[in-house]
């Protein structure tokens, strides 16, 4: 692995260590306020300063670690399952199925993203699950494009031939011959995937959806800071930044891995 | 070529830089906006962005000054009857409409018939309820012409005066007579129009300062001095309203010089804007108020011991100095400071956490193992539902919740959108709320749709019941003797305070900046009112 | 074969069809779901239930729902979008005036990514691991770690508040529409914030598309042949590798026409993007239903194009 994907790993690696460990490391709560030490600068009480509610930055931004990738890691999963189960199923029977398969995925994707999203959230709601089930609804289409898209090659290869000429039912082959190697370029879309996710969730916070107030997410703690960009730059900028070395973090390690396992690796296939 | 190109750039960035602008400077004036009008037309349009456009292009019968007194505008004099049931105004001559037709009686006629039909979705109906053959013509079933009474609400008397009769003596008529809300619009363009989807609501025609020009929508408004204006053309030329939905780029423009008015900035930059060069900044009290509330047909909201309890827990004090950076009155009832109907002696409940959690314990509360309090088994806990689209109502939920948690209460926020939470509202699905009133600068029209029991379906979903207090909202209703209407108010916002039926949080004032070098702008301390006086508004050319 | 072509025509037209059916029959059921409808914004802030009945009358709201989808199909299919509810414009005249502006907005970014990612990855892959690659990749990632935004409102205080260069928002000045000048000032700030986060993408892509190219025989052929390695990268391999390019562009095809929704929001820009969005918070139907639509029709249309050409290019697809 290179030494940006090494870094990538490590910046993942704090992000992921502080979320796991906020309720232990956070010098204090996430909500309390103290509306009369508003929007103070960054100092020796409150290391990364206060925000709009007296709230200590630095808790919020390391809860917001835990909101923000508990976001991430589960809209991800859901897409990476749920966009393999389809993209390889589809390329394993190919033929109608593939074709009708596919098509469900295009109608998706020809939805305009935040449309759905809006929909989704007025009828049932915004909260943390909703709305990584929401990021998970428009991203798990191109995961299941790019799974066919390499279950179909590697049907072409002559090991899978040979296990279906040795009587390996559909569940094995897909299982144990496809899938596994697949792993590579799933693994991939999911570490991108991940930091997606984080910039979708942050969208969302500025549209007035995303995770909600007092709980804190990077996105809604940079969407809350904007006003005070002038006066008081620490609550929307260290949130900002969170976001920025996690998101480019889960982009070097993406694409490390993609050098290590395969450099021509169609990751980006139709 | 790395020269050739670096000097294609330098050449490219010199002539991308000339900020001339293609605004007459001084003659033009840019109004900043965060959201757009829906319809220009005062009898059917519904928010705030509406009323704002309407006025440089619609008059009313009469105007506010800034201590709220009603003065003339297209009514140059008027008469009320001894008995408080005839008004008899005399419209100004000479008054012509934007495209050169005289303004009549009978457009202000027309007008307030509009209102009345039941047919037309407007929602300034209910402001009219003192009009005689009110609900005969407001029927929804069987709406009864006009020509079918027998006393006429509205009569035209001849070209220039128009009498208005009432079915008991409303001390308030006069005051709803005025923009934002009654805006008179054209008889001769109108008369077969079907109101709620004419063209004419997207190229209006009024008689006001300024003339419709061209609507872009969600990008810019325009409109220009209208010569033929009967208060004397507008020093300005064209007024031009721009749409910038991000209220930090909006800031932005102003400060870069896209544009040259805006108002609610974020309270914590008004301090840096005061201190810029060529920038000023105007505040006017306001008649809104945003309040916490609740279901008061609920457990345990329905014991009085909790309600104060809840006003006992919340600092507005130190809320309104610190969140609101001041910019705020703290609200203790209906009607705000600036009114004649305020009374100074309600006092507000006092911030006091230990009250309050004695007040709760007293009610049977006691504390569970996370300091939450529960009684019988059940915790206080309840939701919050509130506009997701409204900052202030946001940050104030927040602020709520944490001054309850203090005190062993849990409140769950829960934003909703517009129409969703429109719904829920009026339909009485909630449990606790904050929300604002837009209010009215006479006491009567929302106090009485808010308060009055027989409201249970309309502004009153929060349930409130207090016979007495009926009975004080239908006196004063009933009479246009000020002093006597005051009396009545006192003992209702006294009532309306011991019963605690909110907690009712503040009054934001209005905030505008814009820049040194234009004058005569006004606020005046009634919802938009500083946008009556654009038809004065100057380049003094500082 | 003739036959089998026509056919397999008509079969992919028709499927198009029915997925464009299906995808609006879908979002209309959905936004019937949501709760509330347009009354909200149309009867505003002196709500009343009588009042809320009587304008979802008017609209036809209250008529079964598939007697509702029916009539818009209909309509729909003579051309007739309706008329948004909230302001009684057509909703044709509406997105129309909103496409151009988002066209350019979207359209400007797309080619500024691929003008600037393109070089990147070509360089990135022929010097592959070394600094160069460094360098590119860490350009193409840097766009893509912010949120739209946020890069927005930064680019919005370096450009306005900082160097007073350029202005902050909107399309053009007012009197000055025409000035071109004045447009590409406009417009320079929210196409940089488009595209330098759609650069990652293609660049990544073609640097990986490249190097898979680079590999394979008949350029090895083609070096041994003695052409120099800059005419082997750019008039064979590149060719080659930009061939997937096409279909990521396609892949970004919803956006291109729908409007990149918190670009124009920031900018204040009247593009499609944020008439919808706005549709949907004011439970516009008419709107929502016509943007996705348009939307629908261009995707759908796009993989029946490709799927044609495909089929006809390609000797190995048999027409079932």
């Amino acid at each position: 692995m290179t030494t940006r994907a090494m870094l990538g790993a490590l910046a993942v690696a704090l992000m992921v260590a502080a979320g796991i460990l906020a309720p232990a490391i956070a010098p204090y709560s996430y909500s309390t306020q103290s509306l009369r030490e508003r929007l103070q600068p960054p100092s020796a009480t409150h290391w990364l300063g206060t925000d709009g509610f007296g709230r200590d930055v630095l808790t919020r931004v390391v809860w917001g670690s835990r909101v923000s990738l508990e976001i991430g890691f589960l809209a991800t999963a859901v897409a990476v399952v749920v966009g393999t189960l389809v993209g390889s199923t589809a390329a394993h029977f190919a033929g109608t199925a593939d074709t009708l398969v596919m098509r469900v995925a295009d109608m998706f994707m020809s939805v305009p993203a935040l449309f759905l999203i809006l929909v989704i959230v007025a009828l049932f709601g915004a909260s943390l699950l909703h709305t990584a089930l929401v990021i998970a609804l428009i991203t798990w289409a191109p995961v299941a494009r790019v799974v066919r898209a390499e279950c179909l090659a590697l049907r072409a290869r002559d090991f899978v031939s040979a296990a279906h000429a040795l009587g390996a039912g559909h569940a094995r082959v897909l299982g144990h011959h496809l899938l596994r190697n697949a792993l590579p370029v799933i693994t991939v879309q999911a570490s991108l995937l991940l930091g997606q996710a984080i910039l979708i969730e942050s969208g969302l916070s500025y549209l007035g959806l995303g995770a909600q107030p007092p709980l804190p997410s990077w996105g809604n703690m940079v969407v809350e800071g904007r006003q005070f960009l002038a006066s008081a730059w620490w609550v929307a900028t260290f949130p900002g930044l969170a976001i920025f070395v996690t998101v480019l973090g889960f982009n070097l390690v993406g694409d490390g891995l993609r050098d290590v396992l395969d450099p021509t690796l169609r990751t980006d296939a139709p | 070529m790395f020269h050739r190109i670096a000097t294609a750039l330098l050449v490219l960035a010199g002539a991308l830089s000339d900020p001339r602008p293609g605004l007459a400077a001084g003659k033009d004036f840019v109004i900043g906006l965060g959201g757009e009008a829906t319809q220009l037309n005062p009898v059917v349009a519904t928010d705030g962005f509406s009323y704002i456009a309407e006025w440089p292009l619609f008059d009313s019968l009469v105007e506010l000054d800034q201590s709220l007194n009603v003065r003339p505008l297209l009514a140059e004099s008027w008469e009320v009857a001894k008995d408080g049931l005839a008004y008899t105004f005399k419209l100004k001559k000479g008054v012509k409409w934007h495209d050169g037709a005289p303004f009549t009686a009978r457009d202000v006629a027309f007008t307030f018939y509009a209102v009345l039909n039941p047919k037309v979705t407007t929602p300034h109906r209910a402001y009219f309820d003192a009009l005689a053959g009110f609900p005969e013509l407001t029927n929804k079933d069987t709406p009864k012409r006009p020509e079918d009474l027998a006393v006429k609400p509205i009569e035209v008397v001849d070209d220039h005066t128009v009498r208005f009769r009432l079915r008991y003596p409303s001390g308030s008529f006069l005051a709803v007579l005025t923009n934002p809300r009654a805006g008179i619009i054209p008889e001769h363009l109108l008369k077969t129009a079907d109101l709620n989807t004419t063209e004419f609501n997207r190229k209006p025609v009024g008689t006001g300062p300024f003339k419709f020009v061209e609507w872009r929508r969600g990008e810019r408004l325009v409109m220009e001095a209208n010569p033929q204006y009967h208060g004397g053309r507008p020093a300005l030329d064209r007024l031009i309203f721009r749409i910038i939905p991000d209220s930090v780029v909006l800031l932005q423009e102003l400060r870069a010089g896209g544009v040259d008015f805006i108002e609610n900035p974020p309270l914590n930059e008004v301090a840096r804007l005061k201190q810029t060069a060529g920038l000023k900044v105007l505040v006017a009290d306001n008649t809104s108020y945003n309040y916490f509330g609740w279901r008061q047909d609920l457990e345990p909201f329905n014991d009085l011991r909790v309600r104060r309890a809840l006003n006992h827990a919340i600092d507005v004090p130190t809320l309104v100095k610190e969140a609101l950076q001041g910019y705020a009155t703290i609200a203790t009832g209906q009607f705000p400071p600036s009114s004649w109907a305020y009374d100074p002696a309600v006092k507000p409940y006092a911030y006091d956490p230990n009250r309050a959690k004695a007040l709760l314990a007293e009610a049977g509360f006691r504390p569970e193992g996370d300091g939450v309090l529960a009684r019988n088994g059940k915790r206080f806990s309840f939701t919050i539902r509130h506009d997701q689209a409204n900052q202030a109502v946001k940050d104030t939920a927040v602020i709520v919740q944490e001054y309850l948690k203090r005190v062993g209460v849990e409140a769950k926020l829960e934003p909703l959108d517009w129409p969703t939470f429109v719904k829920k509202l009026f339909a009485s699905e909630f449990e606790g709320i904050v929300v604002g009133w837009t209010n009215h600068h006479d006491p009567d029209p929302f106090a009485y749709t808010i308060w009055h029991s027989s409201q249970w379906k309309g502004r009153n979903f929060a349930h409130y019941k207090n016979p007495r207090v009926d009975e004080l909202l239908e006196q004063a209703r009933h009479t246009a003797v000020v002093a006597e209407r005051k009396k009545h108010y006192a003992e209702f916002s006294k009532l309306l305070m011991e019963d605690a039926p909110y907690v009712f949080l503040y009054f934001p004032q209005q905030v505008f900046v814009t820049r040194q070098s234009y004058d005569g702008l006004l606020p005046i301390p009634a919802f938009a009112g500083i946008y009556q006086s654009l038809r004065h508004v100057r380049w003094s050319g500082k | 074969m003739a036959s089998g072509l026509r056919g397999y025509i008509i079969q992919r037209v028709a499927f198009a069809i029915v997925m464009l059916l299906g995808v609006t029959m879908i979002l209309f059921a959905l936004m019937r779901l949501a709760p509330g409808g347009p009354e909200a914004v149309l009867v505003g802030g002196e709500f009343s239930p009588e009042a809320a009945a009587q304008v979802r009358e008017r609209l036809g709201l209250d008529r079964p729902l598939a007697t509702q989808y029916v009539a818009w199909v209909s309509a729909a299919a003579r051309g007739d979008l309706g008329r948004s509810f909230k302001s009684g414009e057509p909703v044709a005249t509406l997105i129309g005036e909103r496409l151009g502006p988002t066209l350019h907005l979207t359209g400007g970014a797309l080619v500024f990514a691929l003008v600037v990612a393109i070089p990147l990855g070509v360089l990135a892959a022929v010097k592959r691991n070394s600094i160069w690659d460094t360098l590119a990749s860490a350009l193409a990632l840097f766009g893509v770690s912010f949120p739209s935004f946020w890069l927005g409102i930064m680019l919005i205080l370096l450009f306005s508040e900082v160097l007073h260069l350029l202005p902050p928002s909107g399309l053009s000045e007012y009197g000055r529409e025409g000035d071109v000048l004045a447009r590409l000032r406009h417009a320079i700030l929210p196409t940089l914030t488009l595209g330098l986060i759609q650069m990652a993408a293609f660049m990544r892509f073609t640097r990986s598309s490249l190097l898979e190219v680079l590999r394979q025989d008949y350029v090895r052929t083609a070096h041994a042949k003695g052409l120099s390695a800059g005419r082997v990268v750019w008039r064979h391999a590149l060719r080659n590798a930009l061939i997937p390019v096409v279909t990521v562009i396609g892949l970004s095809l919803p956006t291109l026409v729908g409007g990149a929704v918190l670009t124009e929001t920031v900018f204040a820009w009247p593009g499609v993007g944020r008439l919808a969005v706005g549709a949907v918070f004011e439970r516009d139907y008419p709107i929502i239903m016509g943007v996705n639509l348009l939307i629908a029709t261009v995707v759908i249309t796009a993989n029946l194009l490709t799927d044609l050409a495909y089929g006809l290019v390609d000797p190995r697809i048999t027409y079932r």
